[in-house]
């Protein structure tokens, strides 16, 4: 097999240009771990002081706080010491003063409860002189309206009364003038049966009187006239 | 004696329907005697329950003789003669208000015999409620001519006076 000497040489230069790469690579990879060790050094070393620093200073401010609290102690009893006497003095205006206006406060209100009660009283009497007129009024205008509502329902019952009054007139002229009616209608009836029971009485009676009172003949002789009469009247043609 | 003389007679005799209902009575029985064998005198027996003179004639006129055979149709013919003259014969309703005496009924049958027909005979009634006086009827005309008819007119034309009387 042959190999191009132009591949051969493309080989040949790509290979050695790897190669210087590779070196340089190494070269750089070789710095870093050293830069990278220091750096660890020097971290360390920083942790270290830290770890130490604030210690130090914890126990610096203790330190200070004492002693800022020890000079405030000792100011605080001196401005004690200082003002006792003051409180007393105070004490004594505040009392003083608090008497003071509590006898003010007192005439204040005792003058504020009078003039309240006055202008209660007054306003009391006001009103009731109000409720007085208002009541007057209130029952001079019920008298007014009861005058009125009377005088309205005495109207109207006065009004209904006539219409009533006429109504049951009429009703009553009405049933007077049929009664009236009936009752001549009855008295008719009434006199016609007792002039018919009377006719009938009296002829009953004369029937039987003249039934006594013909004799014998005299039948005889009212037959025969009958009979001449109805020759006459020539019933027997 | 014909058939005739014997209504003419038994007639002028006759008063009233009752009469005749009596006669035309007897004479059916002597009919229904016919064939029986009685005597004339059982015959005439017949006769004798009416007024004496009618049954006389009767008897002479009918039932001299006993009825035989042969004399029997004559007989009946005579019979049925009569019979139907009787009951043809006329009569008025005479309406009264007392109970008649025979002198009475005679009275009235003979005025009516008299001055009527002597044929008319009477049919009468009683009725005491008439009064007085009579009814008649006659040829289907009715007339009343009673006290009760009378004393009702003159109620009816005075009723005011009597009624005023009253009062």
């Amino acid at each position: 097999m042959l190999i191009d000497p132009l591949s051969l040489i493309f080989l040949t230069v790509a290979v050695t240009v790897l190669a210087i790469v590779l070196f340089f690579l190494a070269r750089a990879y070789t710095r870093s771990a050293e830069k990278l060790h220091e750096m660890d050094k020097v971290t360390n070393q920083l942790q270290n002081q830290l770890a130490e620093k604030p210690i130090k200073l914890l126990e610096q401010a203790h330190q200070q706080a004492q002693e800022i609290i020890d000079k405030a102690n000792k100011e605080a009893s001196e401005i004690l010491a200082s003002t006792k006497g003051y409180e007393d003095n105070s004490n004594k205006a505040l009392k003083a003063k608090l008497v003071e206006l509590e006898q003010q406060q007192a005439a204040v209100f005792a003058k504020a409860s009078e003039d309240m009660k006055i202008a209660y009283q007054n306003m009391i009497t006001q009103i009731q002189e109000q409720d007085i007129n208002t009541l007057k009024t209130m029952t001079k205008d019920i008298e007014s309206d009861v005058i009125a509502d009377f005088k309205e329902f005495r109207d109207v019952l006065e009004k209904e009364t006539i219409n009533s009054e006429k109504v049951v007139k009429e009703k009553i002229d009405e049933e007077y003038l049929a009664m009236e009616k009936d009752l001549e209608d009855y008295k008719k009836q009434k006199y016609q049966k007792i002039d018919d029971d009377i006719y009938k009485i009296l002829y009953r009676v004369s029937e039987m009187v003249l039934n006594q009172g013909i004799t014998y003949d005299k039948h005889k002789e009212l037959v025969i006239e009958a009979l001449e009469t109805a020759k006459k009247e020539q019933v027997f043609q | 004696m014909s058939n005739s003389a014997l209504f003419d007679q038994i007639i002028a005799l006759l008063r009233t329907t009752s009469e005749v209902m009596q006669v035309l009575t007897c004479l059916e029985e002597l009919t229904e005697t016919f064939f029986s064998s009685k005597s004339a005198g059982d015959h005439q027996q017949v006769f004798r329950k009416l007024p004496k003179e009618i049954s006389a004639i009767l008897i002479t006129g009918l039932a001299s003789e006993p009825i035989t055979p042969e004399n029997q149709i004559s007989i009946k013919r005579k019979i049925d003669e009569l019979t139907d003259k009787l009951r043809t014969c006329k009569n008025i309703q005479l309406t009264i208000a007392f109970q008649p005496d025979e002198q009475t009924i005679t009275l009235f049958s003979d005025w009516i015999k008299k001055n009527v027909s002597p044929e008319l005979l009477i049919d009468m009634q009683f009725d005491k409620s008439i009064v007085g006086g009579a009814q008649i009827i006659a040829g289907g005309v009715f007339k009343d001519y009673t006290v009760r008819k009378s004393l009702a007119n003159r109620f009816r034309i005075q009723r005011d006076d009597i009624m005023g009387l009253l009062n």
